[in-house]
């Protein structure tokens, strides 16, 4: 009997494509924490991130039994880019429905009563400063987030997030470089330390 | 380039990823991957 798990993710694809419903779950075991830590990082609702999350595996399931997936090796980059699509046919549909808006949460958040709160203070215990950063990278714009969480989170290369978010290797980067300046000026007006005790 | 700034600058980008890292971003609820298991068999019995 073969140890699924030791498969690549290649080879559990072509079992599952062959009628080997385990191949899919171990997928699905390898897959699920991290794909759904994307999506409700980006979207900020878990019951909208569990809907995109079931909506990004129908649609892989669907493509995989219709034998339309090409093996790359990249089976994880694909599931996000997935989900990437899906996040932003959904914030398009939401924005022309003008109900919450997405763009509304773009830099208010820099007013947010839970980022004045933090002082000098709180700022001198590392898991205070680390859960700061982690608002201050909450209050960035969507495309910046992302970005952050790709390459901090996933460890993922630049040409990876240009891949999956349909951009240039220069457009991923710049929304790097601008994400930090903005963490940075956002820590320097808030007083939020970027260093750690040691 | 000047460089306490060069240090300063990674040290901070070290701080954002340890943050961004050690962050909780939840799990799928059991009842949607339960789902998702479910049609993955059943595609496949149809397939």
């Amino acid at each position: 009997m073969q140890n699924l798990i030791q498969l690549t993710d290649d080879q559990l694809v072509a079992l599952y494509s062959n009628g080997n419903t385990k191949a899919f779950d171990t997928l699905l075991s390898r897959y699920q924490d991290k794909l759904y830590s994307y999506i409700n990082f980006v979207v900020r609702n878990r019951d909208l991130a569990d809907d995109i999350f079931q909506d990004t595996f129908v649609k892989a399931i669907v493509t995989l039994q219709k034998g339309n997936y090409t093996s790359t090796g990249k089976f994880g980059a694909w599931l996000t880019r997935i989900a990437h699509n899906l996040i932003i046919d959904y914030f398009r549909q939401d924005k022309n429905e003008n109900t919450v808006s997405n763009d509304a949460q773009e830099y208010d958040l820099l007013n947010d009563a839970s980022l004045a709160e933090s002082n000098v203070e709180d700022c001198m215990i590392n898991d205070q400063t680390l859960r700061d950063v982690r608002r201050l990278v909450d209050a960035l714009p969507d495309n910046q987030r992302e970005v952050v969480f790709m390459r901090y989170y996933q460890d993922l290369s630049f040409k990876e997030i240009a891949d999956i978010t349909g951009v240039s290797i220069n457009t991923a980067l710049g929304r790097m470089r601008y994400a930090l300046i903005n963490i940075r000026k956002m820590a320097g007006e808030k007083g939020i330390a970027l260093t750690l005790a040691s | 380039m000047d460089q306490t700034f060069t240090t300063s600058s990674y040290l901070s980008e070290n701080i954002i990823r340890a943050a961004v890292k050690g962050g909780s971003y939840g799990q799928p609820a059991q009842h949607t991957v339960d789902f998702i298991r479910n049609f993955a068999a059943q595609m496949s019995i149809a397939g």
